[in-house]
């Protein structure tokens, strides 16, 4: 690859990623789609070399500045599972600013942890993927055993008689089997029997996945109203301390690494893994002296008594979201005898896999391309999070919601399957619904391809078609 | 901290406070006959019986009618409260309750304007129609037909059907594993199907298609950058014999190049043996076969050779040992060769000399033996087939990227050889440019003269054009039409 195309390109890469990233709910999957029709249009003006830097630029990008619609706007992906509670909660009390700028520091030291396991990557984890992949369908069985079983009820239900003591014990859990199973469903037949007409099939899972996450999100931020404070505070510092990025790089690099490996984890259920391994409590409570005047147009809010918890869930969600998005596409690079082809996982990998081979010694220029990414995105998410805090108070939310529906109804139906995606798109809809107006886990609806991932790798891929009558 | 219990939905809220709970009854949120327990209580009580709570003078009769007033009035209705004006807040404690239908603190009823309930009642039926009407669409989708040709990068992962005839089948009975090329006139594609050998076997049993048969698969595409279009066959009832393939028995002197491509059945002897050691140091196992009406030649890599059971390959290597196999007719160095399509399908018919095959002029009627899947012939009416194209003839300086994924035919010469591991990398040079071809270890073998190729080597057939970063490149999507010639 020459340098100058891997550095005009990481550049575009970061400048795309970051603006679109900023539309509440567009998931990265969804524009690397859009961003690989295109480039199969133009791809005789384009050199191949600019495939894997533009790329990678756009994911470490949306790493970083998916956090401002994911603060300020409730529009979380599934891989903010373990931060996007602290940062609701810091942005209602004024500290978005702070929530986006720890979030997206642990994104950036997520990036240093990457490129500094290089080594780890070749010289340990190839023998571990090796030894681990004929027997990948009973680790995601333990997974999905797990995460059924961590929302179990723990200890009695309260109530008078035993019938509101079992309904009190059983009501979220319920709901979280019940989209378990519903989600579990969908991706077998779809997978046995794809419905997607073929010209459509390369983002056939984007229908699905927007509906799983997407709507549901937009569902609920218009219905609940939630008001987001006009009074935001900006600082100059970071409130974060040398030790809270310490503590949250083990469960952080642990989350990102069993996302970026196995497949159909995500981020999200992969830190509760990691959380529950590393098992954080509720630290001493410490609390900051009044900051200093900002510069900006909000007015300064009284000084919070912050949780070392909030910060390393806020720094490792964001260590494990890097390590989970860009991590499972540098794995693609990682290319050694036992890994030929590389260890590749996630979303990207299956839609560059017909259009972009790794060879050796594209692993350098990819860390290249993290960092130079990285640190231009990460100057893009302080200043994005500065244009944010001074446009929310003029931001229509419903306009903003009404608009995103309208743009991803229209990526389902030009690109996501016309009519049949559509209807895909209601279905899953109504299952992502669930947990969220029922409060169990979010994740639950990757069953939608946890399960069929799993029962094919195990051979019984087969015998569900049978079973289902879909053969 | 205490809890108490809502029976209005049924519902145990907690943990509050004494001052929480007490705000509860003195804005009437709670009525005061409430049970409520805490820690070290032995059964749940009601509230008014306790001292915490005793004092707190409000009626039930308030407190019903302010229930009644927040359960069943729009927001604008409720009693003049300064937070019941504010959507998403509870109108009596003013807790942020969001889209929840009660307040999780005080479990008052909040007010919103789109009803969550109907939310939650869609979300639940609509859940559970739409999987079985996801379900109900699959049983009755059939697959779209498309020919190889046409499969392009956003097609993959594209449920589809493909019928062609079969031109190379591997079976792997260690593996359970089966491996076939299909070829529809518009393309050639691999189709993989893990641990199902012996499942479609018993399936299908005689229906088990060959070599030139023509059979439909239906699966999911499997595109990759580097590998091409494949398939993966999961289900063996997915994959049919639609058409058998008629092989005639011809005497190799009734063979000639008009048949070129064609699969024919011949009985013969091994005239000659030879095993040649090649420049690269493997070896070449060359049979000339003969069946008193003429003879014909064929070269046998190493490693296929090596594949072979021990059965055959000291059939092969004894002169003299009679022979019945199909094999397909192909040529190099201008001379008619054999190509053995199915080595487990050699019969042995004995040691020394064979029944002379006689002439087609002392046979019956001689059945019409189909050609090979190249043929244009095979491409039937009544399936979604392209009719055959021509395969042009063009000049290196006459490609352009806009014939990426064309086959083209060429001729050009061997400028550069250039070994990456076991794969080997050729620069042809036709005199008005040249490219590069990536010849790949398992191709190797099935290549008519590779194995002595060199710096000179002529090479000619048909190949697909590619790129490969952002310079065009040739592919080889079938190697029995590409042909080496060292001079």
């Amino acid at each position: 690859m020459t340098g100058l195309i891997v550095i005009l390109y990481t550049f575009l890469g970061t400048i795309l990623g970051a603006l679109f990233c900023l539309i509440p709910s567009l998931h990265i999957y969804n524009v690397a789609g859009i961003a690989v029709v295109l480039w199969l249009q133009i791809r005789s003006s384009v050199p191949y070399d600019a495939i894997a830097p533009f790329f990678m630029a756009m994911m470490v990008a949306y790493s970083f500045i998916n956090t401002i619609p994911m603060t300020f706007f409730a529009a979380a992906d599934e891989s903010a599972g373990a931060s996007v509670l602290p940062s609701i909660d810091l942005l209602k009390n004024g500290r978005g600013f702070d929530a986006t700028l720890q979030t997206g520091l642990g994104v950036y030291a997520g990036c240093l942890l990457l490129i500094l396991m290089t080594p780890f990557f070749y010289f340990i984890w190839t023998y571990v993927a090796v030894i681990l992949a004929p027997h990948l369908h009973w680790v995601l069985g333990l997974v999905m055993v797990f995460y059924v079983m961590s929302e179990w009820p723990k200890g009695a239900g309260r109530g008078p008689t035993p019938w509101a003591k079992f309904k009190d014990s059983w009501r979220n859990v319920f709901a979280g089997l019940v989209t378990f199973t519903l989600s579990a469903l969908v991706g077998l037949i779809l997978t046995t029997k794809p419905l997607t007409p073929p010209e459509f099939s390369f983002q056939n899972i984007m229908p699905i996945f927007l509906g799983f996450f997407a709507f549901p999100s937009i569902v609920q931020a218009y219905v609940s109203k939630m008001k987001i404070p006009l009074t935001q505070y900006r600082s100059d510092y970071v409130n974060a301390r040398w030790s809270d990025f310490g503590a949250a790089a083990l469960p952080g690099v642990i989350g990102g690494l069993l996302a970026a490996y196995l497949p159909a984890v995500t981020a999200g259920i992969a830190a509760v893994f990691a959380s529950h391994m590393t098992n954080h409590r509720n630290l001493q409570p410490v609390s900051f002296e009044k900051p200093r005047e900002p510069d900006t147009v909000v007015r300064l809010v009284t000084p919070e008594i912050y949780y070392q918890q909030e910060r390393i869930f806020l720094i490792g969600g964001g260590i494990t979201k890097v390590l989970y998005y860009v991590g499972a596409f540098l794995l693609l690079f990682v290319l050694t005898d036992l890994t030929p082809r590389g260890m590749g996982r996630g979303g990207l990998n299956v839609l560059l896999k017909p259009v972009f081979s790794p060879e050796h010694g594209d692993y350098p220029i990819m860390i290249f391309t993290i960092l130079l990414s990285g640190s231009l995105s990460l100057l893009l998410l302080i200043s994005l999070t500065d244009l944010t805090l001074k446009i929310l108070r003029f931001v229509n939310l419903n306009l903003l919601y009404g608009v995103v529906t309208i743009v991803l109804l229209g990526i389902v139906y030009f690109i996501g399957g016309g009519l049949v995606g559509l209807g895909i798109a209601a279905v899953t809809t109504c299952i992502g619904c669930i947990p969220v107006f029922y409060n169990c886990r979010r994740s639950h609806c990757m069953a939608v391809l946890l399960v069929p991932i799993a029962l094919n790798m195990a051979g019984y891929g087969e015998a569900i078609a049978r079973f289902l009558r879909l053969v | 901290m205490w809890y108490y219990f809502d029976s209005r939905n049924g519902e145990t809220r907690g943990p509050f406070t004494t001052e929480e709970m007490q705000r509860f009854f003195s804005s009437g949120a709670l009525p005061p006959e409430i049970p409520v327990f805490r820690e070290g209580f032995a059964d749940w009580t009601p509230a008014n019986t306790l001292s915490e709570f005793s004092s707190v003078p409000i009626s039930t009769a308030e407190v019903k009618s302010l229930q009644q007033a927040t359960a069943s009035s729009p927001p604008s209705d409720t009693p003049s409260d300064p937070l019941a004006d504010q959507e998403g807040l509870c109108p009596i404690c003013g807790y942020f309750a969001g889209a929840l239908l009660t307040c999780p603190r005080c479990g008052a009823r909040t007010q919103n304007r789109i009803s969550v309930r109907l939310i939650k009642k869609i979300s639940v039926i609509g859940s559970i129609l739409g999987v079985l009407a996801l379900w109900f669409a699959a049983q009755a989708k059939s697959p779209a037909t498309v020919s190889i040709g046409d499969i392009d990068e956003p097609m993959n992962g594209a449920f589809v059907r493909i019928v062609g005839r079969v031109t190379e089948i591997k079976k792997n009975p260690d593996k359970n594993s089966l491996r076939l090329r299909i070829d529809d006139g518009t393309g050639i594609l691999s189709v993989s199907a893990f641990n199902k050998l012996k499942q479609i076997e018993k399936i299908l049993g005689d229906d088990f298609p060959g070599v030139g048969d023509k059979v439909e698969v239906i699966g999911t595409i499997n595109e990759t950058q580097r590998f091409g279009v494949s398939m993966f066959l999961s289900v063996p009832e997915r994959l049919k014999l639609l058409e058998k393939l008629k092989i005639s028995d011809v005497a190799i002197g009734d063979l000639s190049k008009e048949m070129l491509g064609e699969i024919v059945r011949l009985r013969v002897s091994v005239a000659k043996y030879i095993k040649k050691k090649t420049r690269r140091g493997s070896y070449i196992h060359i049979l000339t076969f003969e069946d008193g009406t003429g003879s014909i030649g064929r070269a046998i890599g190493e490693r296929t050779w090596s594949k072979l059971p021990p059965k055959i390959t000291d059939a092969l290597s004894t002169e003299g040992t009679s022979l019945e196999f199909e094999a397909r007719i192909g040529e190099y160095r201008g001379r008619l060769q054999a190509e053995i399509v199915d080595f487990d399908k050699i019969k042995i018919l004995g040691a020394g000399g064979i029944p002379h095959a006689s002439s087609s002029e002392n046979r019956g009627t001689k059945s019409v033996s189909r050609k090979s899947p190249s043929d244009q012939e095979t491409r039937q009416a009544g399936e979604q087939h392209k009719e055959p194209v021509e395969i042009p003839r063009k000049k290196f300086s006459e490609l352009d990227k806009k014939d990426i994924g064309k086959l083209v035919s060429i001729e050009a010469e061997v400028r550069f050889v250039d070994e990456k591991g076991e794969n080997v990398l050729l620069t042809l040079d036709d005199g008005t440019g040249r490219l590069r071809v990536m010849v790949w270890k398992d191709l190797q073998p099935r290549l008519v003269g590779f194995e002595n190729v060199e710096k000179g080597t002529k090479v000619s057939g048909t190949f697909l054009v590619s790129e490969y970063r952002g310079r065009l490149q040739l592919k080889i999507r079938d190697p029995e039409v590409i042909r080496f010639q060292t001079p």
